[in-house]
């Protein structure tokens, strides 16, 4: 029995011999709480108003993480005694109603009595086990190298899909399973050892928990390893809690960041958002192999390029054009809105050492950084507020070419005497419309804002260019692909060629657009 | 299994059938049992020896009321059981008298058999003669005080004498049928 095994049975038996009820219950309800809670942090735990009830739970477990809303009622129970009949009556009355029934005290039976028992609930959605039990699982193997994701996969998914009975003994075979050796580096995740953790799972979960452990463990072994496991599964859409094991831990891995098609997969079984919740999980890490392979596929509803107001970098990378901006800081970010000044663009500044761009999730935001330069992707327009609306429009004779790269949807043309806005309504070629209309009038039209469509954008999604707000707005939703070429095409069209380039290139050939 | 055990065995496997057919009257919990609960199955006597009760918790009445309840797993109307009857009877006087000196508990107490008993007499089983008879054949539980008539009626009318067959259960509603109208029932009178 590990320690927090021995802790919490003695934390219960303790408050079962209190001397008055209120206290029973509560010792008892706490000590149990903080078993199920440490397994399903994500899960919401209600008490009810009743204590070892025959159907009336003692806790309901509610989960609501993407996939569908569940419920689990827990039934805590002073012994299941397998194969005693009264219990046994107890254990098929509550079936239905997929209960976890808990026992107080570690249980105590005869091998032949605890397989009758077994084989009674193995067929049906009921968890059968003990508090001591869920302490083995929570406390998992003290492996010097850390607790394997696999580890922290089953103890997330024992509540929720976890059924049949489940001893201490059986919990602790489930431990070791999903420990590799400490002789084996986690690079060596055999198909001998995924298929012995495959085995105990399938005794412990439910078809379906079982399933999803199934997937999450062929992930990560066609991530460390390249090697493809039988039967696969990569279908069906990724939890927030297995985003949140598998995710940290193969960014982690030179590895699985160096296999492609591996964030292909997970992309393809995720969304923007998923990502996007998961910034908590991901501090500073650089999660450019999961973003690039899914610039395509996963969608969002704005882009703003910012100026990085903390970076210190060295004084000839800041353009003269940078330092003449004087706009509020964005309190939220600490960055500071770039857009078009009455200034020439500049391309003469000094090109320091290549920098590195750097794709992170902060604040629920997606963030390609390069040096003081930062795109921010949000699937939510409220998160990015942008900069002031009023803020300084865009010559058109300096971003009409940049406008290549994309479908013109419609502008509005403000010139010294005349405003003329062409949109896709009234003319199938916004383009050379405006362009005959600038071929005639002798004027310097400045435009606020274009709405433009993503070069291969199959869905059509019209983005609402902003240059005062430094904004790009899908409100539809758009390609993150789409988005980013926005951003840095078009309203960082101000900054120098060389940095502009580094962040294009920063999305992958697939994002490349023209910038002169 | 040593015969000692299986007639543990057999005990245990009454208190939980007593247990899920009360608490399916939606009237009753009984959360707590002497084998995991011992201190609050518990009651002292006027003679400061104390009884165990197999169950305990109370009925939903407002406000609820403590009840203990004493299971007999019994196969037959021979045996032991009207002798330990008798003893029942004289303990809830002796349980009812001891806190009728601070603060009545409102205690009700339940014997809940298997098996009838003494038949012949079967509607005197709770009545106050049958207290005061009972307390004739155990003395020792009024540690030398006098009889109290109130006290007599007062505990013939806090007792149940119930008898649950195996069947019955056949008879209940299910755990999922009980859920749903507890919900509507609200016995327990939650806010």
């Amino acid at each position: 029995m590990s320690e927090r095994s021995e802790i919490v049975s003695e934390r219960v038996r303790s408050a079962l011999q209190a001397p008055n009820p209120t206290e029973i219950v509560k010792g008892v309800k706490d000590a149990v709480a903080e078993e199920l809670t440490s397994l399903s942090p994500e899960a919401k735990l209600t008490y009810t108003s009743y204590f070892n009830h025959s159907y009336m739970p003692d806790m309901v477990l509610d989960w609501n993480d993407g996939r569908a809303k569940e419920s689990r009622p827990i039934f805590l129970r002073n012994r299941v005694a397998a194969g005693e009949r009264a219990e046994d009556e107890d254990v098929r009355a509550l079936a239905s109603r997929d209960p976890v029934i808990l026992t107080l005290t570690p249980t105590s039976v005869t091998a032949g009595r605890t397989e009758l028992l077994r084989s009674q609930v193995q067929s049906t959605r009921t968890l059968v086990t003990g508090v001591d039990s869920l302490a083995e699982v929570a406390e998992g193997s003290p492996s010097p190298s850390g607790a394997s994701p696999l580890i922290t996969l089953v103890r997330s998914n024992l509540v929720r899909g976890g059924r049949g009975l489940l001893t201490s003994e059986d919990a602790e075979r489930l431990v070791q399973s999903a420990q590799p050796s400490d002789s084996a580096p986690d690079g060596l995740l055999s198909a001998e050892f995924l298929d012995g953790f495959l085995t105990q799972a399938q005794q412990v979960f439910a078809p379906d928990a079982a399933l999803r452990l199934r997937r999450s463990a062929e992930l990560l072994r066609f991530g460390l390893t390249g090697a493809e496991g039988e039967g696969a599964q990569d279908e069906g859409r990724l939890s927030k809690v297995e985003l949140g094991v598998l995710l940290p831990y193969l960014l982690a891995r030179e590895s699985s960041r160096q296999n492609q098609e591996l964030w292909v997969r997970i992309g393809a079984m995720m969304t923007f958002e998923d990502l996007e919740d998961m910034w908590s999980s991901l501090p500073d890490v650089d999660v450019q192999p999961l973003v690039l392979p899914n610039l395509r596929n996963w969608s969002a509803r704005r882009s703003q390029f910012v100026l990085n107001a903390s970076f210190d970098a060295p004084a000839a990378a800041v353009p003269s054009v940078l330092e003449a901006e004087d706009e509020g800081p964005n309190e939220q970010l600490g960055s500071e809105s770039i857009g078009a000044t009455d200034q020439e663009p500049s391309t003469s500044v000094e090109t320091p050492t290549p920098s590195q761009s750097k794709w992170t999730v902060r604040n629920r935001m997606l963030a390609i950084e390069l040096d003081e330069l930062r795109i921010l992707l949000s699937s939510d327009s409220r998160r990015l507020k942008g900069r002031d609306l009023a803020g300084v429009p865009a010559r058109w004779d300096d971003i009409s070419g940049l406008l290549n790269n994309f479908e013109l949807i419609a502008v509005d043309l403000r010139g010294a005497s005349r405003r003329i806005y062409v949109s896709a309504e009234r003319s199938g070629d916004v383009k050379a419309d405006v362009a005959r209309i600038r071929a005639t009038i002798d004027d310097d039209f400045h435009v606020t804002e274009v709405t433009v469509v993503g070069e291969g954008d199959e869905s059509d999604a019209a983005m609402a260019v902003h240059f005062g707000a430094a904004t790009a707005t899908a409100s539809l939703g758009a390609p993150l692909i789409s988005l980013l070429q926005a951003a840095a095409a078009l309203l960082a069209y101000k900054m120098p060629l060389e940095a502009r380039s580094q962040l294009v290139a920063a999305g992958g050939p697939e994002a490349s657009v023209t910038l002169t | 299994m040593s015969v000692a055990e299986a007639i543990q065995q057999a005990g245990h496997d009454g208190v939980q059938l007593a247990k899920r057919w009360l608490e399916s009257t939606t009237w009753i919990e009984l959360p707590f049992d002497v084998y995991t609960n011992t201190a609050v199955c518990t009651l002292t006597r006027l003679d400061g020896k104390v009884k165990r009760y197999d169950l305990f918790g109370q009925i939903f009445r407002d406000p609820p009321d403590p009840f203990y309840v004493e299971v007999k797993n019994y196969t037959s109307a021979g045996g032991k059981q009207p002798e330990e009857y008798w003893e029942f009877l004289a303990n809830a006087y002796s349980i009812t008298a001891q806190d009728d000196k601070t603060e009545d508990a409102r205690r009700q107490f339940a014997w809940v058999t298997l098996h009838p008993f003494e038949q012949t007499a079967w509607s005197e089983l709770t009545t106050a003669k049958r207290v005061a008879k009972a307390l004739k054949k155990h003395p020792e539980v009024l540690a030398g005080e006098q009889v109290n008539p109130d006290l007599l009626s007062l505990t013939a009318s806090r007792l149940w004498l119930l008898v649950l067959h195996e069947r019955q259960t056949d008879l209940m509603l299910t755990s999922v049928e009980l859920a749903i109208i507890e919900g509507q029932l609200n016995r327990k009178g939650r806010k």
